[in-house]
Formats: structure tokens, sequence, C-alpha cells
């Protein structure tokens, strides 16, 4: 018996630096896709309607809510996720530093945070902390009181600045 | 027990085992469990806060493709669930509650089915009167909610009828008499606080798989996976031992996860369906129908000295538990904490619960702690005007001391760290207060949260086992919502057995794994399960002392154990790893190691005696101080700095502990400012998180968090509860605050800039 006959979208992209095809229903969300389809599930669902950012991932630079994006959409797009964020000599900086300074706690809200800080890392190597502040509003934590996951983004931000002068030196120019 | 100068684990901040893979999207939380040929489930839930069923038509509904089972309140049997009370069906039966109670639900091959199947079933309803406000359920006439409620089963045995789920009278002194003194000052005021939703990161998730022979296992978000297959088998009729409950990494609890309202409900499902069938609740779902804390009125009058003593106080509080009801608003806890951290020799306190068809109330960080704080701590301050004292001299006056009787009247109250968190704030406010300008403030309050689990009634039970290669593996019912309670399981066995903490693994929260547990929360882990896990390791230790005396021909009292290794105290080339202990242990007389906690248990009840029974030995108390200030154009509060001083009688891990502090205060800020659940008519309002608001990271003020150390004498290494304390004095520190910067005071909580803004105004006209 074929139980529906709605339209199945063949998608192709790329996710965490694979390429990657599904099909994926018209009007199923890229968190849906993640979770269910391909079976990442370390994108979180919080709300499903684009207001706790426990869903943050990146579609090329653009941080979004996957549950507020179609999986149709990242069609030719690069997504990266939080299983993407380690590289393959270990911890990105964020995560080192989230775990260093007990950023967490229950963990739900964590994979979206990271995602976020991300994103603000790769635009800006010094931001103030009202700037992460700010930049975070969107991604609500119940347990920590988002005082120690500042204190992780700053220091993340401080290595990977060491890092990026470190860098600089190595390389003259 | 280990002499604690030589403590290598206990005190130090071990980060979290789970923490990696929570960070790198690794963690398997309950609705991430997947398996081949899931079907997804939904719930219709009912329109009405208060109707009769007359009928369910599921025929359509089971006839869409792709529909693999129905369910309705035919389903379920007479026989009620819950976890203090018994007052409830997984799906209703014959009447609805509340708006949005669960009436049936559907497991389909994708949600998208299940949720078109779920517009399909027809019910028809025959509306009743229905009642909203606690007042006027309790009034003669009101339409009963639960006619049978005297037969309903309930953990204790409160005074109950009509529509009132409980009362609580607690009494001390003699309060009219103490009120009649000649020159006594007398004030009194009404406080109105907020329900309050728990708003976890993670919605409540369930998945269920049912064997081909009928038994039952269900992965869910829950703290009290052995209550939640007591509900589960009770739904099903099945034995306990045909329904396993599995609770996997927790994405935060916060008091709402340790009531079953979904897991039987997708039990039900899998079985007819004979798939796995998995749930997860929407935030909708969640604010509409599913617990929270109760809102509550309370009128308060204490009577005080002109040299500031207190001498009596009269309360009563009213509060809404809704249509089902998970605690009974908390209680008779409830009721001795409008006592707060004072000595009041003469205090009656009547605390009633009553049901409405609003939606359920339950367990919320601290149950009863933050509204009856809004009221005591509130007062305190307008006491202190009329006196015209400092406030916090006045509290420090009258602050419950070493040797007093508990408020709870549970015992006499030992360790007590609250002069030294006292001292310890004053000390930050001279130095970091900075100047007060215009329209700024400085509000201050306590806070206490006494544990007095009766060792003899304990519900915890621990395993600890050493495997053949030195690793040490403790077995605990206990589960870990975020707070870092396996990360102090694990603290606790390495420090008793002297073993590297990476070699210490935990196996918990699996009904069928486990030993019993009564479930995580209420600030009790630390204490409760701590010692439980202490005396299981202990008796470990003691077999790996005996064995190990055997081989190196050494008496066990000779013997000590650290890093991994026995050695002789007086030769120290006289030594065996763990490892090679445990290696020959199976083969052994006494066979392999493994040590349970009820030989201990029962030496240290027997040899504690009464002296156990009857203190009070882990009081946590707190001393917060907010600096503020208020825009009197909008009644908006911004808070600059917080300061908290807390006993946590020995910090088993400094950093989670100032971690849940932190978590604890921002939780208060929520209820202080902006958390509400606004409800008309029974239909919750701000149902979605853009409208129910919680702190996010720009509105958090400078946190600073110091711990005080006083040890229980009970606790493992003299630790303390901590997760509750700091979160129950925050609206009143802010309202006292408030008062400071602007000279106005609010009564109700959350202190919207509505609020703020209408006491400003209503002072402008009188
Ligand atoms: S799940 Fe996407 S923002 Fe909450
Ligand atoms: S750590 Fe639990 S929600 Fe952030």
């Amino acid at each position: 018996m074929i139980e529906r006959a709605t339209t199945r979208l063949h998608v192709e992209t790329q996710i965490n630096g694979e390429n990657t095809d599904y099909l994926c229903g018209p009007e199923q969300s890229l968190l849906e896709v993640l979770r269910d389809v391909l079976g990442l599930t370390g994108t979180k669902e919080g709300c499903n309607d684009g207001n706790c950012g426990a869903c943050s991932v990146l579609m090329g630079s653009r941080l979004v809510n996957a549950c507020l994006v179609l999986g149709a959409e990242a069609e030719g797009q690069e997504i990266r996720t939080i299983e993407g964020l380690a590289g393959p000599d270990g911890l990105h900086p964020l995560q080192q530093a989230f775990l260093e300074t007990a950023a967490l706690q229950c963990g739900i809200c964590t994979p979206g945070f990271l995602i976020a800080a991300e994103a603000l890392l790769d635009r800006e190597s010094e931001p103030s902390e009202e700037r992460i502040r700010f930049w975070l509003a969107g991604n609500l934590c119940r347990c920590t009181g988002y005082d120690k996951i500042v204190r992780a983004v700053q220091l993340a931000a401080e290595r990977l600045r060491q890092a990026g002068q470190l860098r600089e030196m190595e390389v003259p120019t | 027990m280990a002499a604690p100068t030589a403590l290598r684990t206990i005190g130090q901040s071990i980060p979290k085992r789970d923490a990696y893979s929570k960070a790198t999207g690794g963690a398997a939380y309950a609705g991430d469990v997947r398996f081949p040929g899931t079907l997804e489930a939904k719930v219709l839930r009912s329109t009405h806060a208060h109707a009769r069923i007359l009928s369910i038509d599921t025929a359509e509904a089971e006839a869409l493709p792709g529909v693999y089972a129905v369910v309705t309140g035919k389903d379920v049997p007479p026989t009620r669930i819950g976890r203090f009370i018994r007052d409830r069906h997984a799906l209703a039966r014959e009447k609805v509650l509340y708006f949005g109670e669960p009436v049936a639900a559907v497991a389909a091959v994708n949600e998208e089915t299940a949720e078109r199947a779920i517009r399909l079933i027809k019910v028809q309803y025959e509306e009743l009167p229905a009642v909203f406000d606690p007042e006027e359920a309790l009034a003669p006439g009101a339409p009963i909610l639960h006619p049978d409620l005297p037969s309903y089963v309930d953990t204790g045995r409160p005074e109950r009828s009509g529509n009132m789920r409980n009362r609580v009278v607690h009494e001390v002194g003699s309060v009219d008499q103490a009120f009649a003194e000649p020159g006594l000052i007398i004030y009194e005021a009404t406080y109105r606080t907020p329900r309050q939703s728990q708003a976890f990161t993670e919605p409540h998730a369930a998945i269920a798989q049912t064997d081909p022979d009928g038994k039952v296992t269900v992965w869910a978000a829950t703290k009290a996976p052995f209550g939640e297959r007591q509900s589960v088998a009770d739904t099903l009729g099945l034995p306990l031992s045909r329904v396993r409950l599995i609770s996997p990494v927790v994405g935060g609890d916060f008091g709402g996860k340790g009531a079953a309202f979904i897991e039987p409900i997708v039990a039900l499902l899998s079985r007819k369906a004979r798939r796995p069938v998995r749930l997860t609740l929407s935030r909708m779902e969640e604010i509409t129908a599913m617990t929270s804390r109760p809102s509550c009125v309370i009128r308060l009058k204490m009577g005080v000295r002109p040299d500031g003593s207190i001498v009596a106080l009269d309360g009563t509080m009213l509060m809404n538990v809704g249509g089902v009801d998970d605690t009974g608003g908390g209680g008779a806890g409830a009721a001795n904490s409008l006592i707060g951290a004072y000595r009041i020799p003469n205090a009656r306190v009547v605390a009633t619960s009553a049901y409405t068809n609003s939606s359920p109330a339950g367990h919320v960080r601290a149950p009863g702690g933050p509204q009856t704080s809004f009221a005591t701590e509130s007062h305190m301050d307008s006491l202190a005007r009329l006196l015209r004292r400092d406030p916090l001299d006045l509290r420090l006056q009258n602050a419950l001391r070493d040797g007093d009787t508990a408020p709870s009247g549970h015992g006499i109250l030992r360790n007590v760290g609250l002069q030294a968190c006292i001292e310890r704030a004053r000390d930050w406010m001279a130095s970091n207060l900075g100047d007060i300008g215009p329209n700024e403030g400085v509000g201050v309050a306590l806070s206490l949260w006494a544990l007095h689990p009766n060792p003899a009634k304990v519900n915890s039970s621990a395993t600890v086992r050493i495997d053949m290669d030195g690793g040490v593996v403790v077995l605990t019912g206990v589960t870990d919502q975020g707070g870092g309670q396996w990360t102090i399981v694990r603290q606790v066995a390495a420090e008793v057995l002297g073993v590297p903490i990476e070699r210490v693994s935990v196996i918990a929260a699996d009904t069928e794994a486990t030993p019993q547990e009564q479930g995580t929360g209420g600030s009790q882990t630390t204490y409760r399960v701590g010692n439980v896990i202490r005396q299981a390791a202990e008796d470990a230790r003691r077999k790996l002392l005996r064995l190990a005396s055997e081989r190196l021909g050494v008496d066990e009292e000779e013997l000590d154990t650290q890093d991994g290794e026995v050695f002789s105290r007086s030769d120290g080339s006289k030594r065996l790893t763990v490892a090679e202990i445990a290696q020959t242990a199976g083969g052994s007389s006494s066979g392999p190691i493994i040590g349970t906690d009820a030989e201990d248990r029962e030496r240290e009840i027997r040899e504690q005696g009464e002296e156990r029974t009857e203190t009070v030995d882990a009081p946590s108390f707190a001393c917060h101080v907010a600096k503020l200030s208020v825009d009197p154009e909008t009644g908006l509060i911004s808070v600059s700095k917080y300061y908290t001083s807390q006993d946590v009688g020995r910090a088993l891990n400094p950093r989670n502990c100032k971690g849940q502090i932190e978590g604890g205060v921002v939780f208060g800020l929520g209820y202080a400012l902006s958390e509400e659940i606004l409800s008309e008519n029974g239909t919750n309002l701000n149902a979605n998180l853009w409208e129910y608001l919680l702190p996010t990271a720009p509105g958090i003020p400078e946190l600073t968090v110091e711990l005080v150390e006083v040890p229980s004498t009970f606790g493992p290494f003299g630790a303390k509860g901590v997760g509750e304390t700091p979160c129950i004095p925050v609206a009143a520190t802010i309202a006292n605050g408030v008062e400071d910067a602007i000279g106005v005071r609010v009564t109700q909580a959350p202190l919207t800039p509505e609020r703020v803004l209408a006491a400003i105004q209503a002072r402008g006209k009188s």
C-alpha cells in the first residue's frame, strides 16, 4: 500500500564537508532532515519555532535555526552542524573552552551555543562581552545562567587570536 | 571513611565525563534514541476545561493509511496513576478536567499522518461548569472536579475534601496570645506569585518498544524512572518485571520530569502497534498541558517588638494546583517555608491547595520556596522600614542559629552557616557595590533549604562492583539532568576506594540494571545518594582489603588504598594493585568484589540513632544581594550586580556547585522579572517561548558566587544540598531593591514593567 503521494524532493548538499543527498518532503524542515532522515541528532530541538536556538546550524556563513529552514533550501549549500565542529586533531577551541569552564550542565543547548559562537568568532576575532551576550540572545539555556558560556566564548576567542598571531609569525609576508 | 585530610577527588572540580559527548553532539537524549520502523505519536487533547466525554469515534482515524494504532481512555484501566497522589489516567476516561488533557493518541508512519489522524477523531463533549479561581473552587456550590477524591491513593494523609486537594496547618507556640502583646508592631500584607514553567530546554520525549512477548521498554526524559515504571505498569496492567524504564541523558528537569504523562501513552501505542513509538512534546503542549509551579496568594502578618525581635507570624497560603496535581503545591514543605530563615517562637501557617480547571501543578525547582520567600523576605524589609532598621541587621538579629528548632519542626538545626553567609555578603557589599545613583537601589534576602531525609526511610540504594581490570562500576538508579549527579557519584566512589576517578564508571537509571531509587531532586542527590554510594563503596573496600590481607599476609587494619593500589602502611613493599586483587577475587571463596549499602546503612542508622533523626544536619542557607535600577518612566528593572554567598556544607565539586548556584539565581531572576503563565478560562495564553519570557544572556547581571563551607554531620564528606537554595530568594531580593531604589513596594511577582509602573502610579495618587 502506498501511504502517501506527496512529492519528494531530491536535494544535493554538503554537510560537514561531505557531499550528501537526500529525499525530503517539500514542507520538511532542515532540522527534521538532519535528525530523522540523516540521523544527525547532535542538532537539538527545543521549540521547533525559532525561539530557543538549540537547532542552530551554519548554512554557508549564515547562522540559521534549522527548524525554520526547509530541507529543500539546503540544495547547493554548505551546512555545518555540531558533528562537524571538531577537527581531525581534536576538539574545536570553543568545545575545549566549554569543557574547561563547565559551560554546560544538561547540555541540550550546547550544540546550538557552540555553533552560534562559532558563527560569531568566524566574523569577529575580538568581540566584547556585550557583543557576545547579544549575539547569543537567541539561544536559551535554562541550566547555566549564561555566565560560564560567555566566559567560555571569551576564552576560546582569546586562544584563537593567539593561535592566529602565531600563524602570522610563522608565515613571513 | 577515609581521613578527610587526605582527600584526593572530593573538593576537586572534576569535569563531567558526559560533557565531551554533549559538546560534540554525541550524547543521546531520549529524543535521539532511534529504532528502525519507529512510528510517530501525536496526542489529541481536550478542547474544554471541564467536560464529560460522551463518545469518541476513532473509525476514520484508524482507517487512514499509515496509521498503526489509536488509543483512548477505553484502553486505560480504572486504576489511577500519579506521583504523590494518584488522581489521573494516562488518557481521560469519563471527564476532562483541564484544557489540553490527553484524550486520545495515534501512532503513524510519520508526524504528518499522525497529525491528520488526530484531526479525524471525533469527540463529543458535554460541557460542565468550570472553575478557575482557587477561592471560588473552595466555595460551596463550586463544580467538584474529583468526586472520588477521598478514595485516591496519596503518599501522605492530608486533610482533603471537595476541591480541597490538601490543607496543611503548621503551628508552633501560641500565636493569638503572642499577637496580643502590648506594644507589638504588627504588619500585614498580601502577596501574589505566578505560575512558572520549568521551561527545560529539552521538551518531554519518550520512545517505547514492545518485545514480541509483550515486555515493554521505555526510554524517557525522566528523573524518576522507578516511579514512572509503576505508572506505565499500572496503565498497561503489567507486573513491574514486564516494564523497563531507562532514563538516558536528560536535558534539564527542574522538577518537571518526575511524573509519567507521556510514557504510558507511548507504551500503550507501542503495544497496540507492535512497533517502536516515539513522542516529543511541542512547546505549546509543554506550557499548555504539563505541570507548572502553582500560583499562590499569601496573606502574611508578623508581630515585632520595638527592639526588632519577631515574636509572631500568622500566614495563609492558597495554591491553585489545576485539574490534576502532582505534588499538592509543595504541601507541608511549603507551609513551613513561610517561616523562612528566622527564629519565630509563635507561628501558624495554613497552606491550602485547591483543584481548579487550570493546567496541572507540579514541582518546579525548590517547590514552595520562591513563593513563600517572596512573601516573607519582602515582609522582612517592610518591618525593617517600620522600625528604621538596616534590613540585613534586622535579619541577622532574628536569624536561625545553631541549636534552634528547624522551622519545619523536624529537629534541631546543626551546622548553620547563615551567619557566615551574611558576614561574607556584608564584606562584599562594603567593597563592591560602588556608588548608588538616583533610581538605583540595593536589595537583600536570605534563603533556606533544609534537608532532613530520615535515613531509615531513604529510598535509595547502590551497588559498587570492581571489574577484573581494577575498574570500578557504580550502579545507581539516580539520573543526571545536568546537575552533575553522575560525576558526584564517581567522585565519592573514587575517594572511598582510593582509585583514580578515571577508573570509575556509572551505570545509572535503568530499572532493569540498577537498584531502586526514588528519583533525583530536592537538592537531595548529593546528600542522600552520595551517602549510599559511600556506604556501598566502603563495603567493596572492606572486601578488597580482606582479599589483599590474605594474599599479602598483612592485617586488614594495616592496609590502605591509594592510586589504585592496596598497600601496607608499615611496609610499603607489600602492595597489590586493585586489578591484581580483582583478577583472582572471582575464584576466591568470597567471590567477585561487590559492595552494597545495606550493611553500613543499617549500622549507621543504629549508631547515629536518634541524634540523626532529630537533627537537621544539612541546612543550606544563602544570603543574596542585588544592585539594580528602575526606570521610573517605563517601570523597567535593570539588575547590574548580583551576589550570593551560600553554605554548601562541603563543595564536593566546587565548579559544579558554582554552576548550580549561578543557574539557580538566573532561574530566580526569571521568576522575579518576567516569567508567568497567563491564562484565560483555563487556556494558557503564552504557551510558547516568545511570549513566556525566559532570561537570556544579555539581561544577566554580573554574578558573584561565594561558597561558604560549614560541613554537615551526616552528608557524604560534609556535603549539603545546593541546587534549590539559590533560586528561592531572588524575587524578594529584587522587590526589596526596587523599594530601596524608588520607594514603592511591589507585592506581586513577577515584577514586570507594568506592575512596577502601576505601583509608582498608585503611590502618586495616594
Ligand atoms: S528548535 Fe529551532 S529554535 Fe528552537
Ligand atoms: S545546559 Fe541545560 S539548557 Fe543549557
